[in-house]
């Protein structure tokens, strides 16, 4: 705003009467002689009625839905009412739909860019709904908007409790000083009012710069469409705005905001203490304390515990990406649906380029195309500023309208942030939709950006909404056929893993009947039950989760150990499905022929390595193949650090009591025990800057590629490194 | 091929928040904090590290540490669902103490789609931490709006912050306007071009929001013009520029030097606003062609011959208008699809139509590469690698926010005269033999 406009913000309570109060100070101001701008920030857009003869104008939110950007003009949203006063209302979504404090935001964005800053205003008042002070409502108590602040407020205890929040809206935003010039008081003709005001005021230790008495002159004016300031200009009650508006417009003195506990509050309205905690059971108890810390979540916004959820979800912890990306990443990988994301084009992009990305990889890094991960079938209803403000519904009908065409055997549509924190109904659209004749099945995923959770809970979501929407749970089991649950489909060996994983199954003359969720079709899941059993590909958290909603819904039999890694995994791998199907024999035959080679391959890796001590840490928990291929190959393992890890919980090793296990290793342990310890070779997760010097160090993959020689890939790796010098020329240069 | 069916025809671009983002980054030496969850993050973070890399990183551990996560740009206040509900300002608030500790030119604070919709105070936050260096705050990044709408927006929100004041130009000095570190090869480019206007005489001050430190940019004041590269980044850029002082803006009527000819009309543009010769850089521009021809001359009539082979173009009417003439007039390449991400009806727009309506292929205007099946698509990285999904051997030229894993330890531009051969030479390499 230009630097000498005197900025004034109006809050109180909707109803309370502070429109008709804020419209006749900017009269009585404008007939003094002021250029005054009254900026109306209430959705129900009638701030400037009164000032406008008792029309209604176009709001700037309105201006702003139905223009494009190169066209927006300040005169368009800028109206001349009585004495001049210029009239803006900032408007607002459709009760119940949108976010009617992003659209206070984005209303003085809009006003700030067309430059209403340089109109060179001597006042300009804000008339703002002081019912929610959110982030929106509370635009005007900012330091560049509003330098002092009135509440108006009668003696209702709604009203106060009104006025109390605004004082604690106007604490959050003191850091620059006092911004509270008093209390307007609205009268309303209730038994005791004025003392409850007064009360109230000297308690939040604020000023009553005006009083106005119930009036039916107001009411008369306001019938006019006009103020008390033009319609009865020469009454005492005109005389009180005037006077309010030369005390405003003046130096009046600012105070500091010193809200009231609730307790406090209704002491100070109703004069006596607030009574006991109301237990479950209807009684009233005095005894009952229940202590809260300040920064405390309140209870009301403590969800349920979820049954099915990632660690991070589980313990709290620091949300890594977000589930809607998790969710949106597992549903493309069903190659005949279509994804629809509900969100802005960024939230698309991001998760289109992540797929796409890690897809590119597998094809430059394994040679192995992916169709599906390359152009993942996705669209997106592309919320932008106004339709976060006004709600995303006729696009997202939109979009699924166009997408039905493309009849897919299946829709899905993932929710982002946006659309969780506007509170869109989505289910809306669908249902709109979904009775049209042949329309695909459609499955909603509520995933909300990530305030449902992180990456991982986006995916475990996922695959909860497709279990349930698609398998289906009467199909019979048949004879040899086994389901792969749980695979990472971001990372770049998922392909190599599964085709590994595959010739052995071959081999056991077993067939895959569906990838629980991977490069798969509506089909072959809606089959999911014919399987006889399932093979998860991790026992991770996640892995865990998703391997216990199947078992507690679908009763789906479970292999207890995933994916082998390393000789003696692939061995008893095989062996509990041979068990399972009665095909023992076969398994022993295959371990039986791997078993020559990896200790054909181990012996003569073993000459180079045989004594060298290694120290091994990771975050991946299952390390059994490393500390197997570094044993078979003769090397001595120092120690091993179990690192703390957002996706794993439990480190289990059958090298217990062989080698020294430190669980939630550190850096800093890691490189105490590189200098006590002097090993000859270091595994770890991430090399660091600043790590002893003059030791040899290798990386530990966090997705290791599976089968019997997973370890013999490693030491083969090692006995080269073991040949080179600890550190390359190129360190040196940094 | 197209594969099953329902993928190969997202529409699905970058938008103005990976603009804004990266148009700060863009800044050498600025830290840019995220407001929003990691989500929004890590494509960012690694774009910049990748696009821009300044940070020395062998050390992924360094900034595994609160707000970086591993990645080392674009510290995150990583939002959760509680955040959303109760505001996160205190987080903010450590954010921008993390990321001044080391010691940036600038500081910003971002807004991620969700953050923008509770409405936290940035500015008072950056006021709580008392930061001595200048603070810029996106509040509402442009959202679902094309990508060069939210560079610009971060490039206005620095210039209004740190208000270069009017002093006396310098002449035969120019900045460049219009270029972000998400366009492929930027450095690359803006050596060629500094090359080329130096062989002319002429110094480039600064280049906001491609690689230039913010002390360059208060040079925007001094220079004789401001030479736009891309269009479509520089508009309201060039308005608030001609607005506050005296220096003409120079918008190349051929679009961005790609190719030699637009490479040749855009250097004398320069030259003419500026008052100097163009001569000695036409001199090595016709050098250059000369060079490519031997090359040509060499291959055409054996396997990787370009005449007669078709290309998809989809990209901003800036690139895609002298891509186009380059590659049909120099290359005898034949454009069977070309379209423009944001179908805006520019006046680079408009000469495009006029010139596919010229060489009788203006029904090829906006269609889909996907059904095109050109021999070779020049796009965004995102797209180039879809085509791999359709059977084709080779994506084509990534012209924005390149997703390849290749890493380029030798400049290349794509812009200018060497631009103009490393263009020829990366298509004769990757288009399959047709003989």
């Amino acid at each position: 705003m230009h630097k000498e406009t005197k900025q004034i913000a109006i809050y109180g309570k909707g109803g309370i009467g502070k429109s008709t109060i804020a419209a006749n100070i900017s009269a009585a101001l404008a007939s003094a002689g002021k250029k005054v701008l009254q900026v109306g920030c209430d959705p129900k857009q009638d701030s400037t009625r009164l000032l406008l003869g008792g029309n209604r104008i176009a709001t700037v939110l309105d201006y702003l839905k139905a223009s494009t950007p190169d066209t927006l003009k300040l005169e368009e949203i800028v109206h001349i009412g009585f004495a001049g006063v210029c009239c803006v209302e900032a408007g607002g979504p459709e009760p119940g739909i949108g976010c009617a404090g992003r659209g206070i935001l984005s209303a003085f964005d809009l006003l700030k860019q067309l430059g209403i800053d340089d109109c060179g205003y001597d006042i300009a008042l804000y008339d703002v709904l002081g019912d929610v002070v959110c982030g929106g409502f509370a635009v005007p108590l900012r330091k560049e908007y509003s330098q002092l602040v009135y509440i108006v407020t009668s003696g209702e205890f709604m009203s106060l409790y009104a006025g109390n929040n605004i004082l604690r809206g106007v604490l959050n935003y003191e850091g620059s000083g006092k911004r509270l010039g008093g209390i307007i008081f609205n009268q309303r003709g209730l038994d005791r009012e004025g003392q409850r005001v007064k009360r109230f005021a000297e308690a939040v230790r604020l000023p009553i710069v005006a009083g106005f008495p119930r009036s039916d002159l107001i009411a008369e004016a306001e019938c006019q469409g006009q103020t008390i300031m033009e319609a009865f200009p020469e009454t005492e009650l005109a005389k009180s705005f005037q006077l309010l508006a030369e005390y405003i417009s003046g130096d009046p003195p600012r105070m500091a905001a010193h809200p009231l506990t609730p307790d406090e509050l209704e002491e100070v309205i109703f004069g006596r203490r607030p009574g006991g905690v109301v237990s479950s059971a209807g009684t009233t108890s005095t005894s009952v304390h229940i202590e809260t810390a300040p920064s405390a979540v309140p209870s009301s916004f403590i969800a349920p515990p979820r049954r099915y959820c990632s660690k991070s979800v589980q313990n709290h912890g620091v949300l890594h990406g977000c589930a809607f990306n998790g969710a949106s990443h597992t549903v493309l990988q069903i190659r005949d649906a279509v994804t629809v994301a509900h969100g802005p084009e960024s939230c698309a992009y991001l998760t289109s380029r992540g797929i796409t990305s890690s897809a590119r990889r597998t094809y430059e890094r394994r040679g192995m195309r992916l169709g599906h991960g390359l152009a993942p079938a996705l669209r997106c209803s592309e919320m932008d500023e106004r339709i976060v403000i006004f709600g995303g519904n006729d696009e997202l009908t939109a979009v699924l309208r166009r997408v039905v065409k493309e009849r897919p055997a299946a829709i899905f549509i993932v929710t982002a942030c946006s659309s969780g924190i506007i509170g869109d109904n989505a289910g809306l659209s669908i249902s709109k939709i979904q009775g049209q004749t042949g329309a695909a099945p459609m499955i909603l995923i509520e995933s909300d950006g990530d305030i449902t959770g992180d990456y991982t809970q986006g995916i475990i979501d996922a695959m909860i909404a497709v279990a349930n929407g698609i398998i289906d749970p009467g199909i019979p089991p048949e004879d040899d056929m086994v389901n792969i649950v749980a695979e990472k489909n971001l990372a770049n060996n998922t392909e190599h893993n599964f085709r590994t994983v595959r010739e052995l199954l071959d081999a056991m003359e077993l067939r895959v009947n569906c990838r629980f969720i991977r490069d798969c079709t509506t089909e072959q899941l809606a089959g999911f039950m014919r399987a006889r059993l399932n093979l998860p590909a991790y026992d991770d958290f996640y892995a865990r989760m998703v391997r216990d909603f199947l078992v507690d819904t679908f009763n789906a039999p479970f292999l207890s150990s995933p994916f082998p890694v390393g000789f003696h995994a692939a061995s008893d791998w095989l062996r509990n499905i041979g068990a399972h199907f009665g095909k023992s024999d076969a398994a022993e035959r295959i371990i039986a022929h791997h078993s020559e080679s990896y200790k054909e391959a181990i012996s003569a890796i073993r000459p180079a390595l045989s004594g060298k001590r290694i120290l091994v840490s990771g975050q991946d928990y299952r390390l059994d193949w490393v500390l197997e291929a570094a044993s078979d190959a003769g090397m001595e393992i120092v120690k091993v650090g179990i690192q703390d890890s957002p996706w794993y919980d439990a480190f289990m090793s059958r090298f217990e009591g062989l080698a020294p296990i430190e669980r939630s290793y550190t850096r800093e342990r890691m490189e105490e025990d590189m200098r006590e310890l002097a090993p000859d070779l270091t595994l770890l997760s991430h090399p660091w800057f600043g790590m002893p010097e003059g030791f040899r160090f290798d990386i530990v993959p966090m997705c290791p590629d599976v089968g019997f020689y997973s370890g013999v890939q490693m030491v083969k790796r090692w006995q080269r490194l073991m040949r080179l010098p600890a550190k390359e020329g190129w360190r040196n240069d940094i | 091929m197209i594969y099953e069916g329902y993928a190969g025809y997202s529409d699905i671009f970058a938008d103005g928040f990976t603009g804004v983002l990266l148009g700060l980054e863009g800044i050498a030496d600025a830290a840019v904090i995220l407001h929003g969850p990691t989500g929004c993050r890590a494509h960012h973070s690694s774009m910049s590290e990748y696009g821009f890399p300044r940070d020395v990183v062998h050390d992924r551990l360094n900034y595994a540490d609160r707000f970086y996560f591993g990645q080392p740009r674009i510290p995150t206040t990583y939002l959760d669902g509680d955040d959303y509900v109760f505001g996160a300002s205190e987080k903010l608030r450590q954010a921008i103490r993390a990321a001044e500790a080391g010691s940036p030119g600038l500081l910003a604070v971002v807004n991620a789609p969700g953050a923008a919709l509770i409405g936290e105070d940035l500015r008072q936050c950056m006021a709580y931490s008392a930061i001595d260096i200048p603070g810029v705050v996106i509040e509402m990044p442009a959202l679902s709006r094309p990508m060069a709408e939210g560079y610009q927006q971060a490039v206005l929100a620095v210039l209004e912050t740190i208000q270069p004041q009017r002093s006396p130009v310098r002449p035969k000095t120019v900045s460049l306007i219009g270029i972000s570190i998400a366009h492929s090869h930027w450095a690359g480019s803006l050596s060629e071009l500094r090359r080329l206007l130096a062989l002319c005489g002429i110094e480039v001050l600064c280049v906001p929001g491609a690689g230039s430190r913010l002390a360059d940019w208060y040079s925007l004041s001094r220079t004789a013009c401001h030479a736009v590269i891309h269009a479509e980044y520089a508009g309201r850029i060039a308005d608030w520029l001609t607005k506050r002082f005296d220096a003409p803006v120079m918008f190349p009527q051929s679009g961005a030097p790609i190719g030699f000819e637009a490479t040749e009309q855009w250097v004398v543009a320069v030259a003419e606003a500026v008052g100097a010769d163009p001569a000695p850089a036409l001199s090595a521009i016709r050098e250059q062609r000369r060079d490519v021809s031997r090359h040509m001359s060499r291959i055409s009539g054996v396997g990787r011959a370009l005449k007669g082979m078709t290309c998809s173009i989809q990209a901003d009417p800036s690139i895609a208008l002298p891509l186009s003439r380059f590659v049909y007039e120099y290359l005898g390449m034949l454009p069977v699809s070309v379209a423009t991400p944001d179908c805006a009806n520019t006046g680079l727009a408009k000469r495009l139509k006029d010139f596919l309506t010229d060489i009788g292929c203006m029904d090829i205007w906006q269609e889909p590469w996907q059904t095109a099946g050109a021999d070779f698509l020049f796009s965004d990285g995102h797209q180039v690698n879809q085509r791999l999904a359709f059977g084709c051997f080779e994506g084509g030229i990534e012209l924005v926010l390149p997703l390849g894993r290749r890493v380029d330890f030798v400049r290349k531009p794509l812009l200018g005269a060497m631009g103009a051969a490393y263009l020829v030479e990366t298509i004769v390499n990757g288009v399959p033999d047709y003989f």
